[in-house]
Parts: C-alpha cells; sequence; structure tokens
C-alpha cells in the first residue's frame, strides 16, 4: 500500500528518469559514455531546477513573471529571422542547387510539365495536387530551380507560422503568445527540422503547415479544419496518416466513452465523426482510383513494414532522412523538456481543452509507435515527432524562461540552441558541389551533340546527373534508362573482369557513355583501375569519363 | 472613425502595398533572372494567388488572429483554394494555358469572397441573436480584445 502511494506521488520523476536513461542509451554507438553520462547530469539538473523551483506554476497561463511582452517578441521576431537566415544562406554560399537530394527530381518533372502544361500520370504516378499546385508558377514563367526552392523556403515560413498558429490555438489564454514564440525558437533552432529542409523533401515540408494548420482549426473548432485536412491529406498521405490514425483514435474514444455512459452520442462527437469522414471523401476525391490504387499496391507489396524489402531497397522504403538514434543526438538539448512535458503532461493539460489533450496524446502515441517499430516511412515520420515534442517542450520552457532565478540558463538554454544549428547550417554542403555543377552541364551540352547517354555511377548522384545534363541518365536504380539489375551493378562495381563490363555496357547499343564519379561517393577499386587505364575510357574532367564502346568484337576477346 | 485617420490609413495601406509590389519585382528580377516586366507580373499575381483569397475568409471565419496567425491563415488558405482551382483546371483541361490559370485564380477568389460574405452575414445575424457569442473560432477572443486594447498586464 504505502509501496504503491510512493509509487504514485513520484510517478513523474520516475517516467522522466526513465526516459532520459532510454534515451542516453538509444543514442548511437559511436558516442562515448561519458557523453551519454554528461546528458543525464543534464537533464537530472535540468529535473531539479524545473521541479524544485520553478514548476509551482509552470502553465502557460497564469504564471506570474516579470518578463516584458517585448522580450517575447523580440525572441518571436528574432526566431524567424534565424529561420530566414539558416535557410537561404546556403544559396548564398553554394548556388542555387545547394539542397538535398530530391532537387534533382523535382526540377526534371517541373520541366516536363513546363512542356506539357499538364501531368501526364504514366510519368507522375502520386501527389498529383503538389505537382499540378507548380502551374501557376510555370505559366508565370519562374525558372524550375528557383520557384521550387522559394516554394521550399516558403513553407518553412508557413510551418513556423502554423506552429505559432497550432500553439495559440491549444494554450488558452494571452500567455499563448508566449508559448508561440517558444515554440517558433525551437522549430527554428531545431537541428531535425534543418536536416529536413536541406534533404529536400518538398511534398513533406508542403504538407506539414496544412497539417499543423488543419491540428489548429480543429482545437478552435473551425470547419476550415475539413479543406485544409484534405488538401493536406491529398499533398502528402505519408505525413497526413499519423494525424489520421490519432484523430480516428479520438473519435473511436468519444464514441466508445458515450456507448459505455449510455447515453445516446453528443452532439461533439457526431461533429467529430462527420468531419472525419468529410477530410477522408474529400482527400479520395483529391487523390482519384489511380493514386489510391498505388499506395495499396504499395502497402501489400511491403506489409507496411521494411522488414520485408530487399537489403538495397531499405533506406528507401524508411523514407531517407536520418535514424532514430541520430535525431534523438541532434535533439538532446531540448529533449529532456520535451521529456518533463510529456511526463508531467496532468500538471500543464489542465489548462487545456480536454479534446485537444487527447489529440495531442493520441498524436504522440501514433508517431512514437511509427518511429520506434519498423513501419515504411519511419525515418521520415521523426520529422513529425519533432515537431510533436516541440509542443511538449513548451510549458517546461515557458517555465524556466518566465522565473529572474534561472534568466541565466534560459540565456545559456537560447545561446546553446542557436550555436548548435548555426554550426550545422555552416557545416551543411550540398551534395553535388559548383565544380562538378559545371562538369555536368558542360557534359550536357556534349551530349546534345554526340548523343549516347549519362551515367550515375552511384545512386546519390543519380538526379543530380539527370537534372544537369538534362539528358538520357543511366543510374542504380532510378529513372527509365537503367537496364541493369543489381547484380549486374555489383559486377560492374566491384567484378575483377574488365571483359564482363564491356559485355555488361554492351546492352547500351554501343552508343558513347559519359560516367561521372562524384566527390562524395566510393569508388570502388575495380572500377577505378577500369576508369583509369581501359583504352576504351577516355578522361574528359576531373569527374566525367567518356567510354566509347568495346574495342573489338565481343567473340575474338582473348579469355 | 475620422475621415482624414480613415484617408491616412488607406494611403499608409497603399504606400505598403506599393513597396511591397516594387520589393517583390526587384528580388524576383535578381533572383529568378526574370525580365523586369515578367517579375512585375509575378509581384501582381502573388497576391491574388498566395494571400487574398485566404485572406477573405480569415476576414469572414477567423476574425481574432494576431499578425503571424493572420498572415499565415491567409496564405496557406489561398493555396487550398487557388491551387484547388488549378488542379481542377488541369483535370478537365488537355492543357492549363495562361487564360485557364487566371480563370481558375479568379474562380478561386469569387468562391472565397462568396464564402466569406456569407461567413459575414451569419456572424452578424449570430451576433445580433446572441451578442455574446460574437468569437465564432473560440471563447478567448475576449481576452485578445482586451490586450488589442492595451488592458491586459501579460508578463
Amino acid at each position: 500500500m504505502q509501496a504503491r502511494a510512493i509509487l504514485s506521488h513520484h510517478r513523474g520523476i520516475l517516467l522522466y528518469v526513465s526516459a532520459a536513461v532510454a534515451t542516453a542509451f538509444v543514442l548511437p554507438t559511436a558516442i562515448p559514455l561519458y557523453y551519454r553520462l554528461a546528458f543525464l547530469a543534464y537533464a537530472a539538473s535540468l529535473y531539479w531546477i524545473l521541479r524544485g523551483n520553478t514548476w509551482r506554476s509552470v502553465s502557460v497561463s497564469g504564471t506570474p513573471t516579470k518578463t516584458g511582452g517585448r522580450a517575447w517578441s523580440l525572441l518571436l521576431v528574432g526566431s524567424i529571422l534565424f529561420l530566414v537566415v539558416s535557410r537561404l544562406s546556403l544559396f548564398a554560399r553554394y548556388g542555387s542547387a545547394p539542397l538535398g537530394y530530391d532537387t534533382g527530381f523535382y526540377v526534371e518533372y517541373y520541366r516536363i510539365i513546363s512542356r506539357a502544361l499538364t501531368i501526364d500520370p504514366a510519368v507522375i504516378t502520386t501527389s498529383h495536387l503538389s505537382y499540378a499546385s507548380w502551374l501557376p508558377y510555370i505559366l508565370l514563367k519562374l525558372p524550375p530551380f528557383f520557384a521550387i526552392n522559394l516554394l521550399h523556403v516558403l513553407h518553412q515560413l508557413l510551418t513556423a507560422g502554423a506552429l505559432y498558429f497550432l500553439v495559440r490555438s491549444l494554450f488558452p489564454g494571452t500567455r499563448a503568445r508566449v508559448a508561440g514564440a517558444i515554440a517558433v525558437f525551437l522549430f527554428a533552432t531545431s537541428v531535425n527540422q534543418f536536416g529536413a529542409y536541406w534533404w529536400m523533401f518538398y511534398k513533406q515540408s508542403m504538407a506539414i503547415p496544412f497539417l499543423l494548420f488543419a491540428f489548429g482549426l480543429l482545437a478552435r473548432r473551425s470547419f476550415l479544419a475539413i479543406p485544409v485536412g484534405a488538401f493536406a491529406v491529398a499533398v502528402h498521405l505519408q505525413s497526413a496518416v499519423p494525424f489520421l490514425a490519432a484523430f480516428a483514435l479520438v473519435v473511436i474514444s468519444s464514441i466508445v466513452r458515450d456507448l459505455v455512459d449510455r447515453r445516446p452520442l453528443k452532439r461533439e462527437t457526431w461533429l467529430l465523426v462527420t468531419g472525419f469522414i468529410a477530410v477522408v471523401l474529400l482527400a479520395f476525391l483529391f487523390k482519384g482510383p489511380r493514386e489510391l490504387r498505388f499506395y495499396v499496391e504499395r502497402l501489400l507489396e511491403t506489409g507496411g513494414t521494411w522488414k520485408t524489402v530487399p537489403a538495397w531497397r531499405v533506406e528507401e522504403t524508411k523514407g531517407l532522412y536520418v535514424p532514430l538514434p541520430l535525431f534523438l543526438t541532434n535533439a538532446l538539448l531540448w529533449a529532456p523538456f520535451a521529456l518533463f512535458g510529456i511526463t508531467h503532461l496532468r500538471r500543464w493539460s489542465l489548462q487545456l481543452d480536454r479534446r485537444a489533450t487527447e489529440l495531442l496524446v493520441a498524436t504522440f502515441l501514433v508517431l512514437a509507435a511509427l518511429t520506434a517499430l519498423p513501419f515504411i516511412y519511419q525515418n521520415r515520420t521523426l520529422i513529425l515527432l519533432d515537431l510533436l515534442l516541440i509542443l511538449f517542450a513548451i510549458p517546461p520552457l515557458r517555465s524556466l524562461f518566465s522565473y529572474p532565478t534561472t534568466r541565466a540558463i534560459s540565456v545559456l538554454f537560447l545561446a546553446g540552441a542557436l550555436l548548435t544549428t548555426s554550426l550545422t547550417v555552416i557545416r551543411s554542403k550540398p551534395q553535388v558541389s559548383p565544380v562538378e555543377r559545371r562538369e555536368l552541364e558542360q557534359l550536357g551540352a556534349t551530349l546534345r551533340r554526340t548523343g549516347g547517354y549519362a551515367m550515375a555511377t552511384d545512386a546519390m548522384y543519380a538526379p543530380w546527373v539527370y537534372v544537369f545534363t538534362e539528358h538520357e541518365t543511366i543510374a542504380p536504380g532510378s529513372l527509365n534508362w537503367d537496364r541493369w539489375e543489381l547484380p549486374e551493378w555489383e559486377e560492374f562495381w566491384n567484378g575483377d573482369d574488365d571483359t564482363h563490363r564491356h559485355a555488361l555496357l554492351l546492352a547500351y547499343d554501343s552508343m558513347p557513355i559519359y560516367l561521372f564519379v562524384g566527390d562524395r561517393q566510393h569508388i570502388p577499386i575495380p572500377l577505378k583501375r577500369f576508369l583509369d587505364e581501359d583504352p576504351s575510357m577516355t578522361q574528359l574532367s576531373p569527374h566525367v569519363w567518356r567510354y566509347d564502346g568495346w574495342p573489338m568484337p565481343l567473340e575474338t576477346t582473348p579469355l | 472613425m475620422r475621415p482624414l485617420t480613415l484617408r491616412l490609413m488607406v494611403a499608409r495601406r497603399i504606400a505598403a502595398w506599393l513597396a511591397i509590389l516594387t520589393a517583390m519585382t526587384l528580388v524576383v528580377r535578381h533572383l529568378g533572372g526574370l525580365s523586369l516586366q515578367g517579375a512585375f507580373a509575378v509581384a501582381i499575381a502573388f497576391p491574388f494567388l498566395l494571400y487574398l483569397p485566404g485572406r477573405l475568409l480569415v476576414h469572414a471565419f477567423l476574425p481574432t488572429l494576431d499578425w503571424l496567425e493572420r498572415v499565415t491563415a491567409s496564405v496557406l488558405l489561398s493555396m487550398v483554394a487557388t491551387y484547388t482551382a488549378v488542379f481542377i483546371a488541369e483535370k478537365t483541361l488537355p492543357a492549363v494555358t495562361v487564360t485557364a490559370g487566371v480563370l481558375a485564380v479568379v474562380g478561386a477568389t469569387g468562391v472565397c469572397g462568396i464564402l466569406a460574405l456569407v461567413g459575414h452575414q451569419l456572424r452578424r445575424r449570430r451576433n445580433h441573436v446572441l451578442p455574446t457569442s460574437g468569437a465564432t473560432d473560440r471563447p478567448r477572443a475576449a481576452d485578445e480584445l482586451r490586450e488589442e486594447r492595451g488592458e491586459h498586464s501579460e508578463e
């Protein structure tokens, strides 16, 4: 009985300690023990500060504080400025293509749509809505790189704004603005969010502000949540699934509660059910049967998990991006605040609307399950989890910032967050350097003159070779011109026999092939030797080799 | 409001919009490599594409937002309206020409305008019947109105 009382009394600290230890334990294996212990010490200190000093009135509204309203406005405007500078600085340093893997594909799609002024379903299978949204910019004759980058940056700003809107919808009272300012600061300085931006997950970054906005509208009980939610689902279904699942959980729990209480369904429950059905139906209308069939086939093919796919497709099925341990490492500075917010939810959720709390908890549970278990898109879902953890970190941070006794720690925290993200921004480099880009553009001009193929010898460079040469590109496992399966690529990369390499290249009709080898790729020694020594290879520039075809008829080749 | 104050407010707004148009034209010309006419066309088109339709909806259905919420909501709702219109045009026409694109955006703005008008009328009627339920979105509107008037003692 006494043990139960102690457990009940100290449940918060027990949960917090367990979560902090689990976080320290899950960090990447390369991180030494003293680093993990330092994190635990940091987490323990923060617990002591939050619990002992300021938690007595941690609620977002009603906390006595002497901090001026101007300070919060400064934090908000400063965070937006930092967001803009951190997102634009890469363009200033590296030109128009400093971001991620998918830029190349998106630019090429933009060009295809520009030529046809419509979307061919055979070329673009999914998310017609997000691609159709480019048509106004195409009609205004905006160049592809400029249009896509402009929209990508705009989506970042909208995400900050939508997060602010959501926080102001969730947290009641005039102090919701304070919570909003903290949310925007955490978003702007989140290394994980910067990583997501750098990877150029265009459709996901487009869908996220709509999802957050729909969430906020739902909390405000506005009917606009329905069209906005459906729009978000249609833009990027994979990002919307966790929110839809959480929404479904809340709807089901409402129905069950009404049934258990043996009373007719409440008006609010009916509204939730109707709203959910309307969102799903509208999203289905946007998507259409062809796109839906694609998703169902994908789901049946994988069984909903990346465990069933071949090794070379695992990263793609996980949705690229960083794995959970690295994600946690990036969030270590503010993770204890999020943990504190989660483990002491009952303390501050009293200030929230009951339905909003349910939705928040349901979304957290769904996202935690989708990121901890080997579901498809596991890594990509971490971007959404990061946003939710920001929401949980707000009340403890608000508490820390509000008290003069912890002002120094607050300043240290702000400086630490700004410094960490600034270092990440400074260290970020594009996948393709300006020199490589120039070579590829020159290669494109050559290919238009001579014909033949460009070849990316590593999948990482596939979109870049394709977009900068603007020519038919052979690439491992992607684009339409690859005639080899994985074993043939393995043979091409690692095989000791150049005869086999020549035989493989014959599949491309004796056309000249221009092989591109980038600075960031690992080149196997046998392939390097082939490039440097084989008489059919001519090095045209530091990264480009020309293959002039089989030097002699295949049947006369001495064995 | 006194006529002079109103005129000043309108003049300030026009000046702000002109400044935004000029800045946008220059930025698009410099970064997008467009001609001056092309950049000006973009600067004129962007507010219709990314702001006006949503602003009408915000005015009618979300009247108690602060500046950041208002701008975000306007842009997001505009995107929903204009992108959906263009999406429908793309699905129904063999190719989306400039005329079709302009008609789609104008149509989206028109639909938002009508919705805003209906929403505004409904709100007025509801306010007339129930004077205490003016806020359409949430009960904290009263708090914020007080805050805007400077009657709060926040922080």
